[in-house]
C-alpha cells in the first residue's frame, strides 16, 4: 500500500477526500441554486473535485476549500456553456450538423445560467443554499420514492449506487431515477427559491419525510451493517441542518429529537456475542448520553415552539423519550407510551402507530385490546409486514394461544431481514414450545 | 414477472446444515418458505446437496466428466428459488429476507416463452 492510498486511514488523500466531500453539499447548492440545474451542477462539481484532489494533495488544502471548490466548478459551468455555443455556431453548417448532433447528443446541455450568484465566503447565503436545495428535492413535481435519495446524492455527495444498497434498488434503476428526477426539476423550470410562509407549511413536511426515510433505509433491520450505519449519520445531520436553518418550526425540533434519541442506542442494540437485545431489556448504560442529551432539548424545542399541537415526528419522539426515562426510573411507564401512540393515532393514523399502541397494551398487560386492534388491521397491508406477525406472535403468546403464537412466530422469522432478530424470535418460538 | 433468487451461501453457514446448529439453520429456511408461500409470491424452487455430491460434464466436441462442482469458489451454490412478483424491487425486498449470512444472491429474470 503506497502513502497516500485513500484506503489508508489518515493518509493525505483521505483526509482531502473528507474534506472535499464534507463541502460537497454546500458547494452543489450554490451552483444549482445558481443554475437550477443539479445536472450540470454535479459534472461540473465533479470535475473541480477532481482538480482538487490533485491541487490539494501538491499545494495543500487552501485556506476556505469550499470557496475553491465554487470558483474551480463555476469555471467548469462556463467551460461547458462555451462548449455548447461553439457546437451551436458549428451546427450551422449542415455537412456536420448530423455527425455532431450524434455525438453531443448525451453532452449538449442548455445554456446554463451563470448567474452573479451568492458570494462563496458567505456562510449564511450557502446555509441557505442546502435549505433551498432541500425544498428543490422534495419538490411536489416528484414522486416521493425518489425525495430521500435525491436528497442524499444533492447534499451529502452519495453515489447512486450506495444510495440504492440502502434503498433495496437496482443501481441501475437508482441511477436511472436519480436522472429523470433532476432534468424533471430542470425542464419544469422548478425554481430554488425558499419557499414563503404559507407554502412552507405544506412544504416542509416531504422534506421531513424524506429525511426520516433516509433515516429508516439505514436502520431498518441492517444495523450491523457498517455502510447502513453511516447513512444513519448522515440522515441525524440533514434534521440537524433543518432546525438550525428554521429553528421555529416544531416538527423539525420533533423529527431531530426522533433520529437523534434512536440514534443514541446503537451501541445496545447487540450484546456482547452479536444477540439482539430488544430495547425494553438494552443495558441503559450503552447509551450515549450526549445524543440523549440532544434529543430531549429537541424535544423541549419542539414543545416550546408549537405549544398544544405536537406533531407526528414530535409525538413519535416524546415515545422514545419515555424509553430514555429509563435511565433515571429504572422503568418504562408503558401507560405514558400507550397515551402517546393513541395520540399519533388520533393525528396521522398508519399501520405502523397501531402495532407500536398493540405493543405497548399488550406490555401493560392487555393482549386482549392489542389482538382486536391487531385484527382489525388489513391483511393485504400486513400480511409480509415483519413486524406485525412479531407482535402478533407475543400477544398470541400472552393469551396463552401457544398454536396461533407459534405460527405467528414463523412468519415473523421468515420475513426477518437481520440475522440477530432472527435468532432471537427463533429462540422465542423455541422457549415457548418447550 | 418471474425472477430466480439464485442462493451462494458461505462455507461456514452451508457447514450448518448438519452439526449442533441444523435445526436453526432449517427452521430459518422453512420459515422463509412459509413467508413466501403466505404472501402468494412462491412459484417453485430447490435446495441443492453439497457440491462434494456434484459431478460435471463438459459437452463434445471436448467431451469430459469430472468430480465435484464446474467451479471452485469460496461460496457455495445452494438452491433457488422461484417467485412471481410485480417487478425487480419486489424481488430485491424478498432476496434481503434470505435466511444466509454473509451470502450473495443472484436475482435474475425468467425467459418468457
Amino acid at each position: 500500500m503506497t502513502r497516500n492510498s485513500p484506503d489508508q486511514p489518515n493518509s493525505p488523500a483521505r483526509e482531502v477526500e473528507h474534506i472535499a466531500r464534507h463541502a460537497y453539499g454546500r458547494v452543489l447548492a450554490v451552483l444549482a441554486c445558481a443554475t437550477r440545474d443539479i445536472n450540470a451542477a454535479e459534472d461540473a462539481l465533479a470535475d473541480a473535485l477532481v482538480e482538487a484532489l490533485s491541487a490539494w494533495l501538491r499545494d495543500g488544502v487552501p485556506a476556505n476549500p469550499e470557496g475553491w471548490l465554487v470558483v474551480a466548478a463555476r469555471r467548469n459551468l462556463l467551460d461547458q456553456r462555451r462548449a455548447v455555443a461553439a457546437a451551436r455556431r458549428v451546427w450551422q453548417d449542415p455537412g456536420v450538423a448530423q455527425r455532431l448532433q450524434d455525438m453531443l447528443a448525451s453532452r449538449a446541455r442548455p445554456e446554463a445560467r451563470l448567474a452573479t450568484g451568492p458570494n462563496p465566503g458567505s456562510k449564511e447565503q450557502a446555509v441557505d443554499d442546502r435549505l433551498r436545495m432541500m425544498f428543490a428535492c422534495t419538490h411536489p413535481s416528484l414522486e416521493a420514492s425518489v425525495h430521500a435519495p435525491l436528497m442524499l446524492q444533492s447534499l451529502l455527495g452519495l453515489s447512486a449506487a450506495r444510495i440504492a444498497g440502502a434503498f433495496l434498488v437496482a443501481p441501475a434503476a437508482m441511477s436511472q431515477r436519480l436522472v429523470r428526477a433532476k432534468t424533471k426539476l430542470r425542464e419544469e423550470g422548478v425554481d430554488f427559491s425558499m419557499p414563503g410562509r404559507v407554502e412552507l407549511v405544506s412544504r416542509l413536511p416531504r422534506v421531513l419525510e424524506a429525511i426520516y426515510a433516509a433515516y429508516s433505509a439505514s436502520h431498518d433491520d441492517a444495523v450491523e451493517a457498517g455502510v447502513a450505519s453511516e447513512l444513519a449519520d448522515e440522515a441525524v445531520d440533514l434534521a440537524r441542518l433543518v432546525t438550525d436553518l428554521l429553528d421555529d418550526q416544531p416538527e423539525a425540533w420533533g423529527l431531530r429529537s426522533l433520529v437523534v434519541l434512536s440514534r443514541a442506542r446503537r451501541d445496545a442494540r447487540r450484546d456482547g456475542k452479536g444477540r439482539y437485545v430488544p430495547l425494553p431489556d438494552q443495558d441503559c448504560d450503552l447509551w450515549d448520553r450526549e445524543l440523549v442529551q440532544e434529543g430531549e432539548w429537541c424535544l423541549l424545542q419542539a414543545a416550546e415552539k408549537g405549544p398544544g399541537s405536537a406533531g407526528r415526528f414530535a409525538l413519535q419522539a416524546a415515545i422514545q423519550s419515555v424509553h430514555v426515562d429509563r435511565m433515571r426510573t429504572g422503568q418504562i411507564n408503558w401507560t405514558a407510551i400507550v397515551g402517546f401512540y393513541e395520540a399519533l393515532l388520533a393525528h396521522s393514523p398508519s399501520v405502523g402507530a397501531t402495532i407500536g399502541l398493540s405493543a405497548g397494551l399488550l406490555m401493560r398487560g392487555d393482549p386482549h385490546r392489542a389482538l382486536l386492534l391487531l385484527d382489525g388491521l388489513p391483511m393485504n397491508r400486513v400480511k409480509s409486514h415483519q413486524p406485525f406477525w412479531a407482535v402478533r406472535a407475543e400477544t398470541l403468546r400472552a393469551l396463552g394461544r401457544f398454536d396461533k403464537s407459534s405460527e405467528a412466530f414463523q412468519l415473523a422469522i421468515g420475513l426477518s431481514r437481520d440475522a440477530a432478530v432472527r435468532a432471537y424470535l427463533l429462540e422465542q418460538q423455541t422457549q415457548m414450545r418447550s | 414477472m418471474k425472477f430466480a433468487l439464485i442462493i451462494h451461501e458461505t462455507k461456514q453457514e452451508f457447514a450448518k446444515r448438519s452439526g449442533p446448529e441444523a435445526g436453526k439453520y432449517w427452521a430459518a429456511w422453512t420459515a422463509y418458505g412459509k413467508a413466501l408461500t403466505d404472501a402468494g409470491v412462491m412459484a417453485g424452487g430447490a435446495g441443492l446437496q453439497g457440491p462434494e455430491t456434484a459431478t460435471t460434464m463438459r459437452l463434445a466436441p471436448s467431451q469430459q466428466v469430472q468430480d465435484g462442482p464446474y467451479a471452485e469458489s469460496k461460496e457455495i451454490l445452494g438452491g433457488f428459488y422461484l417467485i412471481d412478483v410485480a417487478n425487480l424491487d419486489a424481488a430485491m425486498q424478498w432476496a434481503s429476507r434470505i435466511p444466509s449470512p454473509g451470502g450473495t444472491i443472484e436475482i435474475r429474470p425468467l425467459l418468457v416463452m
